[in-house]
């Protein structure tokens, strides 16, 4: 038997644009040859070795992704606690169940970079208003006054009466005077922006939040009132109320470069409300009452008719606060392990939410208690 | 002749101060408006949006106040609650944080976009702004002020779950559902709540352990 041998052939003109070699008979005349067929069965066979490969690693990739993704899961499950762990484990349940992760993670982020911050870093987060948000406090009722109780939400405020309260009492009282200054500056810089931006046609957009800068402000008066004494407080709320009258009046008489409601609306933003300057006088004098009781004793009467709620105000690293959105919406109980402080706040009765005259005569007259002793 | 001259002058005079007068309350911002704040997302700002609506779209009734709907009493005791009607449409345009104007800035959907970020979840339906947690909890279409007389009189402090308020004493959700293959039967199993002019929000708890709870009120 004489052995079959081979010789290559180059076949463009079967496979155009491609440098195939064929295999072809040794008698056989040239590349066009039938003979030509294990070539062809050959590409054929790669061809489906090329979808085989595709598959394969396709395949291969799929297998690793999913293996990541429970390894990645599984690391996860084993940071929660075991109750947690306990529940998803469970065939019973509920499809629905809602998920803490996202609130919580929201959480402990807070806590981590409060943790780490020093007094000074803490101080420049005052009027970061995404810090009084988050928690934050939303009150159910319209037209109601919410800044108190979003100054409280902020876990700033309670890292930062703790950092006050590891000086001495006069270095305290200078850092928080220190930091109404800045307030007071940072607040009269942005409302300079916002009204230069509508009266200087070209100038810059401000992007300072006046809700931050105003809840900065209420925080830091909140700290001073710690310690320092209720007339402190008082000055500091009158040299707020002075550089705001003075920019309304300069918008009334600019009026003409506001466009409708503007004009109106841009206020509402700078001045603490009445309630939270109300709580703030009344704190400060309920934490000097041993020093001066008579003053103590005229507050309460002028605050008699208004109703009083507690408050556990929870530490800033306590994993579920009073004010989390986590306790609101789970109901899971508030973490008291890292210490609470219990504050009364005052809140306007149902009857009086309206009349925002009766609240400016609230406040009047416990300003009127300062004036007669001063 | 003359006389009735005058009088048809004093009348034209007298006419036309009125027409003036309606114009002047029609365009003016300031006359009858009331100011209002809504929480939105739009983009990467989050924060209030404030804004002014005619008085007569934002109307509030007092404790014991006839608002001229007879739904908007106590079941029990035929009181009218402390409530307001807020009937302006949306899109509304206002001033945001940063005091810029936002054109038709409040919507449903960047209201829905604030509180979905805020809650972790997707909302139910849409965003309503026309009633608050306590309303929808207590079911009435309208915007609760204090629902004090509206527990007094018609629900009593109770271990069967119907209706919870958490301990934060303002909020007021919904109790759909409750866990009852343990011992301690009212742990609290589905909830469905709103906050402020949001859509609704849903959430289940595993049974056995479900959501805790601190005071919860059944109808009477």
């Amino acid at each position: 038997v004489t052995p079959r041998t081979y010789r290559e052939v180059k076949k463009p003109e079967v496979y155009p644009g491609e440098s195939v070699t064929c295999f072809a008979d040794a008698g056989a005349d040239n590349a066009g040859d039938s003979s030509c067929f294990i070539a062809e069965d050959t590409r054929l066979m790669w061809t489906r070795r090329r979808i085989l490969i595709v598959v394969l690693a396709s395949s291969v990739i799929l297998i690793t992704l999913i293996l990541a993704r429970r390894a990645s899961l599984f690391e996860r499950s084993t940071e929660k606690s075991d109750e947690v762990n306990a529940r998803e484990s469970s065939p019973e349940r509920p499809s629905g169940e809602v998920s803490l992760e996202h609130v919580q993670a929201r959480v402990d982020g807070v806590r981590s970079v409060l943790a780490q911050k020093s007094l000074d870093e803490l101080v420049v987060q005052l009027n970061d208003n995404l810090g009084y948000m988050q928690p934050g406090y939303y009150s159910p009722r319209s037209l109601d006054h919410e800044d108190f109780e979003q100054i409280l939400s902020n876990r700033l405020t309670s890292r930062l009466l703790d950092a006050l309260e590891e000086l001495p009492r006069d270095q305290a009282r200078v850092q928080a005077e220190s930091m109404c200054n800045r307030m007071h500056s940072e607040c009269k810089a942005t409302i300079e922006r916002v009204l230069n931006y509508y009266e200087n046609p070209g100038a810059p957009e401000n992007t300072q939040s006046m809700s931050g800068n105003r809840l900065g402000l209420g925080t830091a008066i909140f700290l001073l009132a710690h310690f320092s004494d209720a007339d402190a407080v008082v000055r500091e709320l009158q040299r707020m109320g002075g550089y705001t009258s003075r920019f309304r009046e300069r918008v009334a008489q600019n009026r003409e470069s506001y466009p409708p409601d503007v004009e109106r609306l841009l206020p509402s933003f700078w001045d603490l409300d009445v309630l939270c300057q109300v709580n703030l006088i009344a704190f400060a004098v309920e934490k000097n009452a041993a020093e001066q009781p008579s003053r103590q004793s005229r507050v309460k009467e002028v605050l008699a008719s208004i109703p009083t709620k507690t408050v556990v105000w929870t530490n800033w690293n306590a994993r579920v606060s009073y004010y989390d959105i986590a306790h609101r919406t789970h109901m899971r109980p508030i973490d008291e392990e890292e210490g609470t402080q219990e504050l009364v706040v005052y809140e306007w009765p149902a009857d009086m939410l309206r009349k925002e005259e009766e609240q400016q005569e609230i406040l009047t007259a416990l300003l009127e208690i300062f004036e007669d002793e001063s | 002749m003359e006389m009735a001259m005058n009088v048809y002058q004093r009348a034209a005079k007298v006419l036309g101060a009125l027409a003036f007068c309606v114009v002047v309350a029609a365009v003016s911002p300031n006359a009858q408006a009331r100011d209002l704040a809504e929480w939105v997302k739009i983009g990467t700002y989050s924060g209030e949006i404030h804004f002014t609506v005619p008085d007569a779209q934002a109307v509030y009734f007092g404790n014991g106040v006839n608002c001229g709907n007879a739904a908007h009493r106590t079941a029990n005791g035929q009181r009218y609650f402390s409530h307001g009607h807020k009937t302006f449409g949306l899109p509304q345009s206002g001033l945001d944080d940063n005091g810029t104007l936002r054109q038709n800035g409040l919507t449903s959907d960047t209201i829905n976009a604030f509180w979905d970020a805020l809650y972790g979840i997707s909302h139910v339906g849409n965003a309503d702004h026309t009633s608050n947690c306590w309303a929808y909890a207590l079911g009435y279409g309208c915007w609760i002020q204090d629902p004090s007389w509206i527990l007094a009189d018609d629900y009593d402090v109770s271990q069967t779950v119907v209706v919870g308020v958490d301990s934060m004493d303002e909020h007021m959700k919904k109790i759909t559902g409750i866990c009852n293959n343990e011992p301690n039967t009212n742990t609290v199993g589905s909830t469905s709540e709103k906050c402020r002019a949001s859509a609704i929000y849903n959430f289940s708890y595993y049974c056995p352990g479900g959501g805790t709870h601190t005071a919860i009120y059944k109808p009477k």
